[in-house]
């Protein structure tokens, strides 16, 4: 595969400029995967990736709810299995979803976009999931691959409240198959009180990681985020799959960084609450929870900051996709369209601190004066700092990369 | 009877069955569960990685030992090093604690006291592994209740800074896997017929030397049946290492996660797991060498020559 500079989200101004030749590549793939799928007998995946008329749910799971009428609103039953991120739902709407909706939520969770897929891929056709929660550059393989059901958008009456600027993103133009639910972005977290210099940027976190917070320090648990601080500090796009590029990262994070990181955790919050941690990198809206754990845990989460990543960052942004798979479409439907419902969606914002697709929680969440705002919107120019990550040739050195750091770190 | 048995001796021969069939739902077990999704495994290490959008974890053509030179670098030899430290000291422990608890349990304690530690130590294994060894951070958080408590007391000055360190690791491995060892010492030990320990002490041993010279080459299986579900499973574990320990309780099983998950690299995670398979066994024929060697040299040495003392 060649790769031109290829930029996913960018939000705002969206200057997002794309090869479309990936696009086209993958649904030529797409149909060539139609042939062998069929070959295989698994009807569910055949319908998602061969025909695009198909729209209802697999495999008889439902053969008298899905009429040719479109239905005012949707009506469900039984239970939804989510498969979703790590304490990513509010609570209170999880436990509401049977009064509300007739269905109850069954949710379970993964740590990373590939293991959603590895999960999807190895038991198709029967992985007992209704909704996932994938990241947007992962949609095309997943789509390409036949995982996820084509949406049908006459069960979303709410379809309309989502905010178009999220729609039509390059990993799926036409939204067929993913309904934008939230985005956000990654920077540090750190107790003022243990350092006397105020720090401002990724090269401030990398320098930091050296002197006062040696082995106090936790960063995120992914390749992807352990490569990026050290590219974004030198001003390298976090996509980079220059050779040189990635040599001199190894080098930097296996010599100088490893050895001074406690832990990697993709999730500090809680550990930040009960004192493993006196900075740490973080996605904004866990290291907003961390500001309630801390005050729950009876600590003081005065002296905490929160830093958004700069000179550049990431911006990431998950979808809600059904699986082709999946034995209660309709609820799945049930419970998104639910989601695109602007109480609901705020009601979310609140508990997650992540910004919403649905039009109007941002005033609302503004009016009700919610805590740490800064960390949910950001302003424009954060927003211009912002790089959504790509799935590139990269991937295989990224993760020997990483792999490296955590043995010099296990040393 | 002698008659009706001869009479009916025919039948009966033609009604047995053969002798290994009680044996047949453990070798399904075995056939399914273990051997089949081991060849896979084999299969899969000389196959190659699908491109991105392509459907399937692995593509069954271009077989060549590619994986295998890809896993054997230094990375895997560094972390496989660190796996081999954190087991083998892991299992070392294991057994240095269990020894006397078994022991005590076997010979000194009473019926129904032995039934209630046999129950405490496996109570803990009732609960999921990740839940019971998480409940560790909160007893050794650094603002958790026992550092308040000592740091109140005036026994510290400082909070408890023992998570993510490697004494956690050792804590959650040891934790973890003790019954494992605590059961099949208890079992070779209890068997031991305390006439056995009487006789050594008639003969003049004290009680150091009974323990050394009959109690333990006596109890040698079960300490060797310890070690191995102890080391086994150890070896490949990589998540009760990282619950407290952090960046410090990298293992190998993580690059395997590693390979198939993030890279989404079957091929290549089922050529390190082929490896490690190997190099687990061969530490272990290494360590029972060892220790026979060891044992023939003491038995050398230990021989009595029957001639002179007639």
């Amino acid at each position: 595969m060649s790769h031109e500079e290829v930029k996913i989200l960018a939000p705002q101004g969206f200057l997002t400029e794309l090869t479309r030749r990936r696009f086209l590549l993958a649904g030529a793939g797409t149909a060539g995967l139609a042939g062998l799928l069929a070959a295989c007998g698994s009807d569910a995946a055949e319908d998602a990736a061969g025909d695009p008329a198909a729209t209802t749910t697999p495999a008889g799971a439902d053969a008298p709810a899905a009429t040719n009428a479109a239905p005012a609103a949707p009506k469900a039953s039984g239970t939804v299995s989510l498969y979703t991120w790590g304490d990513y739902h509010a609570p209170e709407l999880v436990e509401a979803a049977p009064d509300e909706l007739g269905i109850s939520m069954n949710v379970q969770f993964y740590a990373s976009n590939e293991e959603l897929i590895a999960k999807l891929e190895a038991t198709k056709g029967n992985s007992g999931y209704d909704l996932v929660v994938p990241t947007g550059p992962y949609l095309p393989q997943m789509i390409s691959k036949g995982l996820l059901l084509k949406l049908d958008k006459g069960k979303i009456p709410n379809w309309g409240n989502l905010d178009p600027a999220y729609l039509g993103r390059e990993w799926d133009p036409a939204n067929d198959f993913a309904v934008p639910r939230d985005w956000g972005s990654t920077g540090f977290f750190y107790d003022k009180s243990k350092i006397n210099r105020p720090m401002a940027t990724w090269a401030d976190f990398l320098d930091g990681t050296q002197k006062e917070w040696s082995g106090q320090v936790s960063w995120l648990d992914t390749s992807d985020n352990v490569l990026g601080p050290y590219f974004w500090a030198n001003g390298i796009s976090w996509n980079t799959e220059k050779a040189e590029d990635l040599d001199a990262a190894e080098d930097f994070l296996v010599n100088k960084i490893a050895k001074h990181v406690k832990a990697f955790d993709s999730y500090p919050s809680s550990k930040i609450a009960e004192g493993a941690y006196i900075a740490s990198a973080a996605w904004n809206g866990d290291a907003r929870q961390a500001y309630f754990r801390i005050l729950d845990a009876g600590g003081d989460p005065e002296p905490w900051t929160w830093v958004l990543g700069a000179p550049m960052t990431e911006i990431w942004m998950d979808h809600y996709a059904i699986p082709a798979d999946a034995k209660n479409p309709d609820g799945a439907y049930a419970w998104i369209n639910w989601m695109l419902d602007p109480e609901a969606a705020f009601t979310d914002l609140s508990y997650i601190g992540y910004n919403m697709t649905v039009t109007g929680t941002e005033p609302k969440a503004k009016a009700a004066n919610l805590e740490y705002l800064d960390m949910i919107y950001f302003t424009p120019e954060q927003i211009k700092s912002m790089e959504g990550g790509i799935v590139n040739s990269a991937q295989d050195r990224k993760v020997d990369i990483y792999n490296k750091v955590k043995a010099a770190a296990g040393g | 009877m002698g008659t009706v048995l001869q009479a009916s001796s025919g039948a009966r021969r033609r009604l047995r069955a053969p002798r290994f069939s009680l044996a047949i739902p453990a070798m399904f077990w075995y056939v399914f569960f273990y051997a089949i999704p081991v060849a896979f495994i084999v299969v899969y290490s000389f196959a190659s990685k699908p491109a991105s959008g392509e459907a399937g974890l692995v593509r069954l053509s271009g077989w060549s030992f590619e994986n295998y030179s890809a896993v054997w670098d230094d990375t895997f030899r560094q972390v496989f090093k660190n796996t081999m430290v954190i087991a083998g000291f892991g299992t070392l422990l294991c057994a240095l604690i269990s020894l006397p608890v078994a022991y005590f349990m076997a010979t000194k304690a009473g019926p129904k006291l032995k039934a209630a530690l046999l129950l405490l130590v496996i109570i803990p294994f009732w609960m999921s592994f990740f839940v019971r060894t998480a409940a560790w951070r909160i007893v050794l958080a650094p603002k958790g209740w026992l550092s308040n408590f000592l740091l109140d007391i005036g026994l510290r000055d400082t909070p408890i800074g023992v998570l993510d360190s490697k004494p956690a690791v050792f804590l959650a491995v040891v934790y973890n896997y003790l019954p494992l060892m605590i059961f099949p010492m208890f079992v070779s030990l209890e068997r031991i017929e305390p006439v056995l320990r009487e006789a050594s002490k008639d003969l003049g041993a004290g009680r150091v030397k009974t323990f050394f010279s009959v109690t333990l080459p006596l109890a040698s299986p079960g300490i060797t049946a310890g070690a191995i579900l102890v080391f086994i499973p150890l070896a490949g574990d990589f998540v009760t290492a990282t619950v407290l320990g952090g960046a410090k309780g990298n293992m190998i099983g993580r690059n395997i996660y590693s390979f198939v998950i993030e890279s989404q690299n079957l091929p290549k995670g089922a050529a390190a797991a082929m490896l490690l398979i190997v190099m687990i066994l061969a530490m272990i024929v290494i360590a029972f060498t060892i220790i026979k060697g060891v044992q023939l040299l003491l038995q050398r040495n230990r021989a009595v020559d029957l001639g002179r003392v007639g």
